[in-house]
């Protein structure tokens, strides 16, 4: 394809300008080559595109809120309160900020059960579902380190409780729960550490693992449904304009949708963290932690001699690893997606009863 | 041959060196194999106590020469006295907690004056007389498993005082509650005092000690009252003094603060005090229609209608806290405007209506400027939530274009 000469006068545009520089009608006709399987589950690919959509709302707002925010013990809860107060739209901004990170998590874990029970994660795909599962471990631990940066009571204590049930972690649990702490107790040096992780490593590694992510699902596609390419006869639709007016769609009822939930249901700073003051009632984490935090609950303090927390959380990193494994481990080519619904059914019915109980 | 053993081993035991005793002592040692449970309990029950790391812990108390286990330990001619009576408590423990110089060892801090002030108290007085069943030193704390005062299982932490000094006091028929009709752990126990401490775990709020004394222990007499609840309601206490009541009280032998407020059974302060109705405690000397009557219900209007402003300003600050505003500004008024009616509740103590009347101002501006400030932040959410419906709306018009040109790109 020969590069087209830069144009120097005006006559074509800002269209032709930026054409000549950045080729759009170049990209465009890539987007128009691209086609995209459409059938009856076809709604689920608009899921990837969504959670990229909120990541940049997160990204956006989290920036605003950097140019206010002090991470230091005197002056964090102060900040985020003069956030909320003082800087105009503050408090909207900060709502987007926590909408955003639930939605994100919330359509990360949708995407992913959505590859998980489709089995779209067969060869050749296998990369792009770890670094997926990565993505999903990556956002979560940005949202406990996000948490705790208000310094509010309940976050301080979610801090406590969460870095607590890191110790349980098989042989590093020890050295994990002092390294996340930055100590013995969740204090200061916690949250730095935290403010750090939470503005620039995992913005980062996320970055890094999306944008290897994005690259191959362009290389290798979005796959069909195993039942569906069975049955064949399934149309495709180019991704421009079909599928892009489709995304389009859904990313602006999802910024309408943040924003009336910062609008109409902002979240409450909470008081400011006393170490010396007990945990308050009924303290729970964010709904996302809550299957581990009930499972846990439900467990016996003592099983076969072990003690019920470590058993759990080792279970859970058994877990992880055999999701990461999953494209590795089901190779087959009309394989069973009941463990799929095994732990959908599990993730979902723990996330409520941990609610409701 | 047998004999040369036997002259070995006599030779062998005579000149081998005795053995070193065992680390807990030859008191624990000994007592901890008795099978008669009243010798072998305190050795398990000694060990928590705040004792248990002095030298020489069970002679202290008991007597005898701890260094040889048998003969020497329990000699009354070394001083051992076994048991020691009730009678003997108070010098017992005085022994070592009213010398200063050995006290000092373990914290300059520590008071050396519980011995004297027993002396002088009820308890003291009455086992002078003979009484034993009289509280001593170890009624309240205990005696092998003595905890330090501010260990939450010792019977003299806050939360466990009402229960260690009701375990006699609250006892129906007990020599100690025949004075009284009623049962001083029951009314303390529903009091205000009492739910701070038992149910909100409030140390600071007042237990039995903190208006009768400790150590010292006698009920307040009747002119004494105001120097009791004073020790916290200073204010309360200094104004009612200053106040035109404090003469005829003490002529009359009012019991001061516990006329209007009751002594163990004391409840929220509220306006009921001044009212006519079954609460009210003016109209037990002021009758209806009298000139002290007359203020009371002057005190009493005034007070309510502060109340009101209060409440209604609190109200509104309460509804745009619910909605997610945050008000800073308007915290630090409520905190001004709690602070001017809790200073009304202290002018009523010295009946002066006119500094009730300056401070009902000041809470009436407090109150309007609460108002205002809740108003403004809700009047601005308000905007910005129709500011986004319309937003919405146009968010809504775009996606059913889009929609539409969806459906178009179908059909072609």
């Amino acid at each position: 394809m020969s590069t087209p000469a830069p144009s120097t006068s005006k006559s074509g545009g800002l269209y032709a300008w930026l054409d000549a520089r950045v080729d759009i009608t170049g990209a465009l006709n890539f987007a128009r080559t691209r086609q995209v399987p459409h059938h009856k589950l076809s709604t689920l690919y608009h899921l990837g595109g969504a959670t990229l959509f909120v990541l940049f709302m997160l990204v956006a707002s989290g920036i605003l809120l950097s140019l206010h925010y002090r991470p230091s013990l005197a002056d964090a809860h102060g900040s985020v309160q003069h956030i909320i107060t003082d800087v105009p739209f503050g408090d909207l901004i900060r709502s987007v900020h926590v909408w955003s990170a639930e939605l994100f998590i919330g359509l990360l874990i949708a995407h992913v059960f959505s590859v998980w029970l489709t089995r779209s994660y067969r060869a050749p795909r296998e990369l792009t579902w770890v670094l997926g599962s990565f993505l999903l471990l990556a956002a979560t631990f940005s949202g406990f380190t996000g948490y705790l940066l208000p310094w509010s009571e309940l976050s301080y204590n979610a801090t406590r409780v969460g870095t607590e049930m890191a110790a349980n972690v098989p042989v590093i649990g020890a050295w994990l729960r002092t390294f996340l702490r930055g100590g013995d107790e969740v204090g200061g040096q916690t949250l730095a550490r935290f403010f750090g992780l939470h503005i620039a490593l995992l913005p980062g590694t996320i970055t890094i693992f999306l944008f290897l992510h994005i690259v191959q699902v362009q290389r290798l596609g979005v796959s069909t449904p195993e039942s569906l390419a069975a049955i064949g006869g399934v149309r495709t639709l180019p991704y421009f304009p079909n599928i892009m007016l489709r995304d389009f769609a859904f990313w602006l009822t999802l910024l309408a949708l943040v924003l009336s939930l910062a609008a109409f249901a902002p979240r409450d700073l909470g008081l400011a963290a006393d170490p010396f003051r007990g945990a308050p009632e009924n303290i729970k984490p964010e709904w996302y932690f809550l299957f581990i935090y009930q499972t846990l609950k439900l467990l016996p303090a003592d099983i076969l001699g072990v003690e019920g927390d470590v058993v759990g959380v080792t279970g859970f990193c058994i877990a992880f690893l055999y999701v990461l494994a999953l494209p590795f481990i089901d190779r087959s080519a009309t394989g069973s997606t009941r463990m799929g619904w095994l732990a959908l059914s599990f993730f979902l019915g723990m996330t409520v009863y941990g609610w409701l109980d | 041959m047998a004999g040369l053993i036997s002259g070995v081993l006599i030779f062998g035991l005579t000149f081998a060196e005795p053995s070193p005793p065992p680390p807990e002592g030859y008191c624990i040692h000994c007592h901890t194999q008795q099978d008669e449970r009243r010798l072998a309990v305190p050795t398990s029950s000694i060990a928590k106590s705040v004792h248990a790391h002095l030298e020489g812990t069970c002679v202290n108390c008991h007597g005898g020469d701890a260094r040889e286990p048998t003969k020497r330990a329990h000699d009354p001619r070394l001083g051992f006295r076994g048991k020691p009576t009730t009678a003997d408590a108070p010098r017992v423990c005085g022994g070592c907690h009213a010398d200063a110089a050995f006290i000092r060892r373990f914290s300059a801090k520590l008071s050396v004056d519980q011995l004297s002030l027993y002396r002088v108290s009820i308890h003291g007085q009455e086992l002078e007389r003979g009484n034993l069943e009289v509280a001593t030193c170890v009624s309240c704390h205990r005696f092998h498993d003595v905890r330090h005062v501010g260990d939450p299982e010792s019977p003299v932490f806050p939360t466990n005082v009402s229960q260690t000094c009701g375990g006699c006091h609250g006892k129906k028929g007990h020599a100690a509650t025949k004075h009284s009709r009623r049962n001083p752990l029951e009314d303390w126990s529903a009091s205000v005092h009492g739910k701070a401490v038992l149910e909100k775990g409030d140390l600071s709020a007042p237990t039995c000690n903190d208006c009768h004394g400790d150590h010292g222990a006698s009920p307040p007499g009747t002119s004494d009252i105001h120097l009791a609840c004073g020790q916290c309601h200073s204010q309360e206490s200094a104004k009612f003094m200053e106040g035109p009541h404090a003469e005829p009280f003490d002529r009359l032998g009012f019991a001061q603060c516990v006329e209007c407020h009751s002594n163990h059974l004391v409840e929220p302060a509220s306006e009921a005090l001044l009212s006519t109705t079954e609460r009210g405690v003016c109209r037990k000397c002021h009758k209806a229609g009298t000139e002290g009557a007359e203020a009371a219900a002057a005190m009493k209007k005034i007070l309510e209608e502060s109340r009101r402003a209060a409440d209604v300003a609190r109200t509104k600050l309460m509804v745009a806290r619910t909605v997610g505003l945050s008000l800073p500004d308007a915290d630090v008024l409520e905190a001004e405007l709690r602070t001017a009616l809790s200073r009304m509740r202290v002018d009523v103590h010295g009946m002066e209506a006119t500094a009730l009347d300056e401070e009902a101002k000041v809470v009436g501006q407090l109150a309007k400027r609460m108002q205002a400030s809740a108003d403004a932040a809700t009047a601005e959410l308000e905007l910005r939530r129709k500011g986004h419906v319309v937003f919405v709306v146009l968010v809504a018009a775009l996606v059913g274009l889009i929609l539409l040109r969806i459906r178009r790109l179908h059909e072609t």
